[in-house]
């Protein structure tokens, strides 16, 4: 076909054509056999100028008080208002009869058209019916799905969008950031307050290094790090006022000094100082190493991982109780377990029931296959007790149980005793997905293994586990996160974790009825790390190679 | 021959195999210091305050303190030394596999006494000394003390007994999860599909639908429901009134509109027309079966008396010819149906033991048709043209007007209406309509929209992960979308599909323990309700894990025998 690009139109029917095509394969229907070039462009000028019109009639609303939350409120909005009316435009002029009786009618039926007429309601429904099944006969859906789903995401986000930018009351989240994250005691007493600064910092460096030991493009970390440490500062230091009827006065929402020279920002700019040197100077270092230099060097991190996990906890609450008689808050002494509080507790929770759990599921899983009764009748009473009943129940049974056999000899508390918990139940799943994984590995490789000298354990920890874990990674990773979001349940032993304090902070006297709010921060911060994980998993699936796309579209 | 007890030399100790010999034997004398001191203490004199495991029983003397430290240290030097010599002379590898394994497993047998000896001595402390240990059933019968909303199709009443709120507790659980299971797989499958449509809005949408709900805790969006939306509710003088009156909602629940039934006959008709317009259909399109029908059982087979009573039992009808034996199948499952709705409705009339009759035979009929299935007599020949695929539904739209009109006739819906007294305390009622608590509605969306999404995870896998030759061959065949949906991809995907869905529903039936925080009584909130108030927690949790257990097992069950069906041909 002579592509005629001396018109105007000519021009402008060559130059859309992938956007064209891209449209009909995706939103709409091919063109009739009657479309000419000039009918498309003219519908597709006509439809941009019908949608930018309409879109910005619908939406100026919002702009009313300018700002710049106003126009991150209405710029999605304006998008998705935009392309609703651009694809009803485009709709008539590609002359598609059936359509425009269904938005007419739907129309009708939402109470949009002014004139009345008896039997109004029946005969929109009926329009809608018939002009819905007309278009479904002959397989052409494409146009009235593209078109319902964007109005139905366009009143979603109206409304959810309306809801967080206007009729939230944010307050209640600005001024209960430390409780939230660090907890109740560690709120009340800034004294101890520091011991939570450690953790910080090797959970940084551990990440940083993580990253460089991958040996990818710099920027690909830089960026989103940097990102990350700007959203990071600002949120430490954001500073609104309100009126408090508690005080009868305004009050800030920030308990604690954070301009930009004070102590707690100060340890903010050495962590994410920390963060770019670590990944800078070990990217720099293993930048073009071998691969076999860059798996040793992961070992060595993931050892320093679990010494720096410990460290962190004995900084916490180191073991014993030396000094805690003769003075208040000991360097020596420590805070227990059961003072700790908010998401920075669920954190802990979910790192330590993880690994721990591993552990336990793998002597679990080689306890089930093994031929020795010893280990196998045990380890499947196990397995099959405790994941006979939901979590809730193993948590009550921890809570009121499990003191009567451990306290003699040792005495646990509650915090303790929820990691307990949690570690056997995430182990008896993660024993579950072993097993599987321990069957698909080949006899051959064990006889191989044996055949080489190696003894027992030896092929297990170096033969069949790593095969097994490479199979099992996707049901591992989302076991992880499984186990991330029970965390959230801990909060009926008393444990003051983030979910506890997110709910009860409605209950203060400034706050009151405001849970919309609370539970939408509760759920974006488990929602944060729950889909960082999923992302993470998706990374080690392909690298891998366990992806495969196969079967792919079916309609 | 094995050299005895022998301590390894210098020159041995340097192995790493001798390494992990001593870290065993240092780690089980450990563990026998640690709970032999505790089951020596069990074992001492005791004293008032503290009693020993002897001196309940009444037993006045015991081991003595001061020799308890000496003779557990004693005890786990010994037992240290014994292991790590054993475990090197076994490394050494005089024995064969076998053999080798049976030693270890006596040498782990011996390491383990002091904790299997601490259990035992402390399990039977506790039971003999903690109420939470003490295994009597009184409890069960006693007076309950408290109250439950929506006990239907019980009453609550604060003198029943433990027993019977149990009951209602394992019924109240049991409608939230069928319910939330059924509109979840609905749900899920719709999202599932939806995310691998070419249609970029509508797989956005339903990408960002499964990627939200999957990352949140069911806990937050159970509380986010109650409180922050059900609970939020304007009272009733402001209800939202849906549906032009029909569905309205308030703080006080969610009111539909009640169901008055006028005419019962009429309803069994409602019931029996669109099962007679299939059974017809099936009769006019039934195919003649091969020649060998798979697991026939042939009179000449050996076995006599026994297997020709299983043939009948499998196969009561087979004297009909195999036109007539599905139709005879058909009707007998129509039958059974009737009458068990029948005896649902008079529950309470005929009591629950012909209510079990009517279940037996409701499920012996659908054996029967499962057994005709299984062996080829169920086979059609359905036209799956487009003009076939036409007739069928005007048939069954046709079909389902006249049973919509019936019911119209048989059924008549009230809607709910508020009465406003006007005098003395009373406040405003509801006088009918069916009431739906909050509870129930926050832990029936919580649920069904967290397991949907998981389904839909399933739905999608299963799908995606068929061969790209079957979607290409179906839509070189000239199959239009709908068709590739029906007759390829799904009967397909539904093999692969079948045990994770079983293990969702799983997951659904134990997350329903989450009632708890809501509110709602099922057999687990009422449960804890009964440990608080008689402190015997063993045998109460016990109670709660087989209730869990049994109904787990009977979920993988009914999912196994549908598994069953759906695999009958071999890919």
């Amino acid at each position: 076909m002579i592509e005629d690009t001396s018109s105007t139109v000519g021009e402008l029917y060559h130059r859309t054509r992938h956007l064209r095509r891209w449209i009909d394969s995706n939103l709409l229907e091919d063109a009739p056999k009657w479309a000419t070039r000039e009918t498309e462009v003219g519908g597709m000028v006509a439809a941009t100028i019908v949608g930018l019109v309409a879109a910005w009639m619908d939406i100026s609303g919002i702009l009313e008080p300018m700002s710049l939350w106003a126009i991150i409120h209405a710029l999605p909005l304006f998008l998705l208002a935009f392309l609703f009316y651009w694809m009803v435009t485009f709709s008539v002029f590609r002359g598609n009869w059936r359509l425009i009786l269904f938005i007419l009618s739907c129309w009708g039926i939402l109470g949009g058209i002014p004139v009345d007429f008896p039997f109004a309601t029946t005969v929109y429904w009926l329009g809608m019916i018939i002009s819905a099944y007309l278009m479904a006969i002959r397989y052409r859906t494409n146009s009235m799905v593209s078109i319902v789903a964007t109005a139905f995401i366009f009143w979603f986000l109206q409304a959810f969008f309306g809801f967080i930018f206007s009729e939230a009351v944010w307050d209640v989240i600005w001024t209960n950031r430390q409780l939230g994250t660090i907890g109740p005691y560690f709120t009340r007493t800034p004294e101890e307050s520091w011991r939570l600064w450690p953790g910080l910092y090797i959970a940084v460096a551990l990440g940083a290094a993580a990253y460089a030991l991958l040996q990818e493009q710099r920027r690909k970390f830089l960026i989103p790090f940097s990102v990350f440490s700007v959203i990071l500062l600002l949120v430490v230091s954001h500073e609104t006022h309100y009126y408090s009827n508690w005080n009868n006065e305004i009050v800030s929402t920030r308990g604690y000094a954070a301009e930009w020279g004070d102590p707690i920002m100060l340890r903010i700019y050495g962590v994410i100082l920390l963060g770019y040197l670590v990944f800078i100077s070990i990217h720099d270092k293993y930048k073009d190493a071998e691969d076999y230099i860059v798996n040793a060097a992961q070992s060595k991190l993931m050892a320093s991982a679990v010494v720096g996990f410990f460290l962190a906890y004995f900084i916490l609450d180191p073991p014993g109780d030396f000094g805690c008689h003769t003075s208040d808050h000991a360097i020596m002494c420590g805070v227990s377990p059961e003072e700790w509080g908010g998401f920075s507790l669920n954190l802990i929770l979910a790192i330590a029931a993880s690994v721990l759990g591993f552990g336990i599921g793998i002597m679990l899983a080689f306890g089930r296959r093994s031929e020795l009764p010893f280990f196998k009748w045990p380890s499947v009473a196990v397995i099959e007790l405790i994941r006979s009943g939901p979590l809730v129940a193993w948590l009550f049974i921890a809570f009121i149980l499990m003191p009567d056999f451990i306290n003699p000899v040792y005495e646990a508390d509650s915090v303790v005793r929820t990691i307990l918990i949690l570690s056997l139940f995430g182990g008896c799943y993660i024993a579950e997905i072993l097993r599987g994984g321990l069957q698909a590995v080949s006899s051959g490789q064990v006889e191989a293994s044996t055949a080489l000298g190696l003894g027992p354990m030896q092929t297990k920890l170096f033969v069949e586990l790593p095969s097994a874990i490479r199979t099992t990674v996707p049901a591992l990773v989302s076991s992880v996160i499984g186990l991330w979001k029970d965390t959230s349940l801990v909060y009926l032993l008393g444990v003051h974790d983030g979910f506890n304090l997110v709910r009860i902070m409605p209950e203060q006297r400034d706050f009151l009825g405001l849970h919309k709010e609370v539970y939408l921060i509760a759920g974006i911060m488990f929602f944060i790390f729950a889909y960082y994980l999923s992302r993470i998993s998706m990374r080690v699936e392909a690298s891998l190679g366990l992806r495969s796309e196969t079967g792919g579209e079916m309609t | 021959m094995a050299p005895a007890l022998q301590l390894p030399s210098l020159q041995d100790l340097r192995s790493e195999e001798s390494r992990g010999t001593l870290i065993a034997g240092l780690f089980a004398g450990l563990l026998a210091f640690v709970f032999g001191q505790q089951v020596i203490t069990l074992l001492g004199p005791g004293s008032k305050f503290s009693p020993s495991l002897l001196s309940t029983h009444g037993i006045g003397f015991g081991i003595p303190e001061i020799v308890a430290f000496p003779l557990s240290v004693v005890l786990a030097l010994s037992m240290a030394l014994f292991i790590f010599m054993r475990l090197s002379e076994l490394n050494k590898g005089h024995f064969n596999p076998s053999e080798t394994g049976k030693r270890m497993q006596k040498l782990m047998v011996i390491a383990a006494l002091p904790f299997v000896f601490y259990s035992i001595f402390q399990l039977v402390f506790l039971i003999e000394t903690d109420k939470s240990w003490y295994f009597g059933t009184e409890f069960l019968w006693e007076r309950v003390g408290f109250d439950i909303r929506n006990p239907w199709p019980y009453e609550s009443d604060l003198a029943s007994s433990r027993a019977k709120y149990f009951i209602i507790g394992i019924i109240s659980a049991v409608r939230v999860v069928l319910v939330s299971i059924v509109l979840c797989t609905i749900l899920g499958i719709f999202a599932g599909v939806m995310r691998l449509s070419r249609n970029k809005v509508v797989s956005s949408l339903a990408t960002a639908y499964v990627e939200f709900f999957r990352n949140l805790p069911l806990i937050v969006q159970l509380f986010f429901w109650y409180t922050g939306v059900l609970l939020a509710l304007p009272m009733l003088d402001e209800r939202v009134i849906l549906a032009g009156g029909w569905i309205q909602l308030s703080s006080k629940g969610t009111m539909l509109p009640g169901i008055d039934v006028q005419n019962m006959a009429l309803l069994y008709l409602v019931i029996t027309i669109p099962m007679a317009v299939r059974i017809a259909m099936r009769f006019l399109t039934r195919s003649e079966p091969r020649k060998d029908p798979l697991g026939a059982i042939e009179e000449s087979e050996t076995g006599g008396q026994l297997n020709s009573l299983l043939a009948i039992i499998k196969r009561p009808l087979s004297f009909a010819g195999w036109r007539s034996e599905g139709l005879l199948a058909d009707l007998l499952a129509l039958a059974c149906t009737l009458l068990f709705v029948y005896l649902i409705v008079g529950f309470w009339t005929y009591g629950p033991i012909m209510f079990i009759l009517g279940l037996l035979a409701f499920l012996y009929s659908v054996y029967i048709t499962f057994n005709l299935n299984n062996i080829g007599l169920n086979d059609f020949k359905i036209d799956e043209t487009t003009e076939g695929v036409r007739k069928r539904s005007g048939i069954w739209i046709a079909t389902l007007l006249v049973t919509l009109f019936l019911l119209n006739q048989a059924i008549t819906p009230a809607q709910p209406e508020i009465i406003k007294p006007t005098s003395g305390w009373a406040s405003w009622y509801y006088s009918q309509g069916m009431e739906i608590s909050h509870q129930f509605m926050a832990l029936m969306i919580g649920l069904t929209i967290y397991t949907s999404v998981q389904v839909a995870e399933i739905v999608r896998g299963s799908i995606q992960s068929l061969p790209r030759g079957q979607v290409e061959a179906a839509i070189s065949q000239g199959l239009s979308p709908l068709q590739r949906l029906r007759l390829v991809i799904l009967p397909q995907a539904l093999r692969s599909m079948i045990p994770a869905m079983t293990n969702q529903y799983l997951n659904c039936w134990k997350n329903s323990s989450l009632a708890l925080v809501v509110g709602y009584s099922d057999f687990f909130a009422v449960s804890i309700t009964f440990v608080n108030n008689t402190g015997q927690a063993v045998p109460i949790f016990l109670m709660i894990l087989v209730t869990y257990q049994s109904g787990s097992l009977l979920i993988s069950a009914i999912m196994n025998t549908i598994n069953a069906q759906v695999t009958k041909v071999k890919i």
